[in-house]
């Protein structure tokens, strides 16, 4: 299978990060990852090396509730550096809220292509690579 | 006495006198100076003239008889040789160098003065001019009849009884007006005052009689009384009756005259008049509403009392502007005093909820209407209103939206609660779900392995109850709208999803749908038929094949109703009827009993404005009852 070369994760809960992490390197999906604790400090970092192609990633796994900058304020002003960006980066939102509202306030935005419930399992990993790389 | 100064005497005397012959034209041969200035003339107009010639009757009036009675007098004179007094003639004399006539009375004697012979040769002939008296005799007759004639004409006008009571004799006399008021013939037989008292009220005759006598024996000179007087035909009437006592010297009162008014008309409308007034005030009393004016022009304020009983002051508090505003609580009262300056200026009217303090300290809230009224010149002239004590609707209204706001916030803090359960909490069980689907089994040891195991049941727990509720609170919160379904279609489908479980437990199903469709949330009837058909089958007596009879129908309310009926175990209502549709509450010792099913289908109807009902006997089977409300 192939892997996705760099995966992002935004979101604010460490043990979350702990395990994504080790599912990650379980899943064997992602050459590289990336972390950031909320969306202002992923947002930075997308400001900063917007035209920085190869440092930006390919995947991005987004958290809705973090301090600062949440899932939803984050989507906002990365669609406005978007054009920028010359690169196709796939958005999941993966969160703990199975809330309806949530869910189709998630279909509504055109930039994410789905929305995964936690806790996400290896084989939803998996199932999202081969979808993106075949 | 010589001739010439008899003569001269004869000229001097103070009353006028005149000397004719007694011959048939009675010529004039002497008149003294005083009768000369009485009738205007002078001696040259009358001397050898006949004095009818002299004095002819007033030709512009035709029935004059002063000359002829003259006459008849001289004649008499002559005939019976004595003196003759006339009556009192009225004799009109010419006016000197005119045409006209003077009216003048006259009281003539005519006397006789004899010959040698004893025959009467001369007649002296004196009057007395009673002109002056008799007018003004006349003119006090005609004012009498004409004052008489009026009197009588305005007691016609009015409808006046006049009577006439002469105390000593008791003798009562009427106008002919108490025929047509009071339907008595003016016949002697109603002379008197007994005849009078008899027919008063039984009710007003002790009162009106004692009135009269506490007047008659007064010094008071005008009485007057209100009371229902009998009239011919039976019926009372309302009489207002007014007298003028007459006295003598010692004030002893000697005759009563006065006059009787049919106020029966007035009377019944006044009565009328009270007693919608009555109901006004105690419509205004019970409903806490009274009324106000203003009267600018005068700077007369009126209240009704109503408005003082909300104000809580006395009837007789002087109402006073500044004072009256200085009961009302800001911001209330510069509201008042704003929508009272804008009517002013603009004519606008007002209509404000205000709280007040009353006199007596009491916070109550009120309700003041008012507006501007205009003359025909366009000017404000008056301010008027009502005012209404709206204490105990405004209360209610204030106590309703407080708990309104209480229970919005309950709301709110519960849509609070699901966000934290959908959030947070899911949040750290999908955590621990996801560590301990990290823990590498194999390197545990036997104890810790049994321990970790149990940790991933309460995990696997942990989570299936958090999927349950948020189910439950989707149901409630969310809006799902009803579509047009058909029950065999429906049926048909859940029934392929569960094949497996039927077929396992070589179920026997049998639908009869004779209401075949209803309207209702698509996802709603397959849960609920799904949940009614597995139940029936997971809840089936060990050892027998379940039945279950799926059927529908229309109830007599016209809802749809949709039975299912099982030959299960049953459940015992009496121990668990009220909390057999309840969340987590489980009857029968099975593994894959939730208690969350029934409780989602209860919800899930009653969101619908629905209900589900359940019959059910020990070892003989249950009747699940789904009654759908369309209507809505």
């Amino acid at each position: 299978m192939k892997k996705i070369n760099t995966l992002c994760v935004i979101d604010d809960d460490a043990i979350y990060t702990f395990t994504i992490k080790r599912i990650i390197a379980k899943a064997e999906v992602a050459e590289n990852t990336m972390f950031f604790h909320n969306g202002k400090v992923a947002l930075d970092f997308f400001v900063e090396n917007v035209s920085l192609t190869d440092s930006l990633p390919d995947l991005i796994l987004l958290d809705i509730n973090m301090p600062v900058l949440d899932g939803w304020q984050f989507m906002d002003q990365f669609i406005n550096i978007l054009p920028q960006i010359q690169k196709q980066i796939a958005i999941y939102i993966v969160s703990s809220s199975n809330d309806p509202e949530d869910i189709n306030k998630a279909r509504a935005i055109a930039e994410i292509t789905d929305f995964v419930v936690k806790p996400i399992t290896v084989q939803t990993l998996q199932d999202i690579t081969y979808q993106l790389c075949g | 006495m010589t001739c010439t100064e008899l003569e001269a005497v004869f000229s001097a005397l103070p009353s006028p006198y005149l000397i004719v012959k007694a011959d048939n034209d009675y010529t004039i041969v002497a008149s003294n100076n005083a009768y000369y200035s009485a009738t205007g003339t002078g001696s040259e107009n009358l001397l050898g003239k006949s004095l009818f010639k002299a004095f002819p009757d007033n030709p512009d009036e035709q029935d004059a008889t002063g000359a002829e009675n003259l006459r008849n007098s001289f004649k008499t004179v002559i005939a019976t040789k004595s003196k003759h007094e006339m009556v009192v003639q009225k004799y009109d004399i010419p006016i000197r160098n005119t045409d006209a006539f003077e009216v003048r009375y006259w009281l003539p004697v005519n006397a006789p003065v004899f010959d040698k012979e004893g025959n009467v040769e001369f007649i002296i002939h004196t009057v007395q001019d009673v002109s002056a008296k008799i007018i003004s005799e006349e003119k006090a007759r005609r004012d009498i009849k004409s004052s008489n004639d009026r009197y009588a004409a305005v007691a016609k006008a009015t409808n006046d009884v006049t009577w006439d009571w002469d105390i000593f004799s008791g003798l009562l006399l009427w106008n002919n007006a108490i025929e047509p008021v009071l339907g008595y013939p003016n016949t002697p037989n109603i002379e008197t005052i007994d005849w009078w008292v008899s027919n008063l009220h039984p009710d007003d005759a002790d009162r009106v009689h004692d009135g009269l006598e506490a007047t008659l024996n007064s010094t008071e000179d005008k009485w007057s009384d209100e009371y229902r007087y009998r009239c011919a035909d039976g019926q009372y009437k309302y009489i207002f009756d007014r007298g003028y006592i007459i006295r003598d010297e010692h004030g002893t009162p000697i005759k009563m005259i006065g006059s009787m008014l049919d106020i029966h008309f007035r009377r019944l409308l006044e009565e009328k008049l009270a007693s919608s007034e009555f109901l006004l005030q105690e419509a205004g009393r019970l409903g806490k509403l009274g009324g106000w004016e203003l009267d600018l022009v005068n700077n007369v304020h009126t209240w009704s009392k109503t408005v003082f009983d909300i104000y809580e002051l006395p009837y007789d508090w002087q109402i006073d502007d500044v004072k009256s505003l200085s009961f009302f609580v800001e911001p209330y009262r510069q509201m008042l005093i704003d929508a009272v300056t804008k009517t002013y200026k603009t004519g606008e009217k007002w209509d404000l909820e205000l709280l007040m303090v009353t006199a007596k300290n009491n916070t109550i809230w009120v309700r003041s209407r008012g507006e501007g009224v205009y003359n025909s010149h366009n000017e404000l002239i008056k301010l008027r209103g009502v005012f209404m004590d709206i204490d105990q609707y405004k209360s209610n209204e204030v106590a309703l939206n407080k708990s309104v706001e209480v229970m919005a916030q309950n709301n709110q803090q519960l849509k609070n609660f699901t966000y934290i359960l959908a959030h947070n909490i899911r949040n750290h069980a999908s955590n621990i779900a996801i560590i301990t689907s990290l823990i590498d089994d194999a390197t545990l040891d036997e104890n810790n392995l049994e321990l970790f195991d149990k940790i991933r049941t309460v995990s696997n727990g942990l989570n299936d109850t958090l999927d349950d509720l948020s189910e439950a609170i989707k149901i409630q919160t969310n809006v799902i709208s009803a579509e047009d379904l058909n029950f065999y279609d429906v049926t048909k489908r859940v029934l392929n999803i569960i094949q497996s479980d039927i077929e396992n437990s070589n179920a026997k199903i049998n639908l009869k749908f004779d209401a075949e469709n209803v309207k209702f949330p698509k996802i709603y009837l397959e849960s609920v038929i799904m949940n009614l058909v597995t139940n029936a089958i997971k809840y089936k007596k060990p050892g027998n094949e379940p039945h279950i009879n799926l059927c529908s129908y229309l109830d007599g309310n016209s809802n749809t109703i949709l039975e299912c009926r099982d030959n299960g175990m049953g459940i015992d209502l009496k121990l668990h009827g009220k909390k057999i549709f309840g969340l987590y509450k489980t009857f029968h010792d099975r593994k894959d009993a939730h208690g969350v099913g029934l409780y989602l289908n209860k919800i899930q109807m009653e969101s619908q404005g629905g209900a589900i009902l359940v019959d059910s006997t020990p070892e003989v089977g249950s009747i699940f009852k789904i009654i759908f409300n369309e209507k809505d």
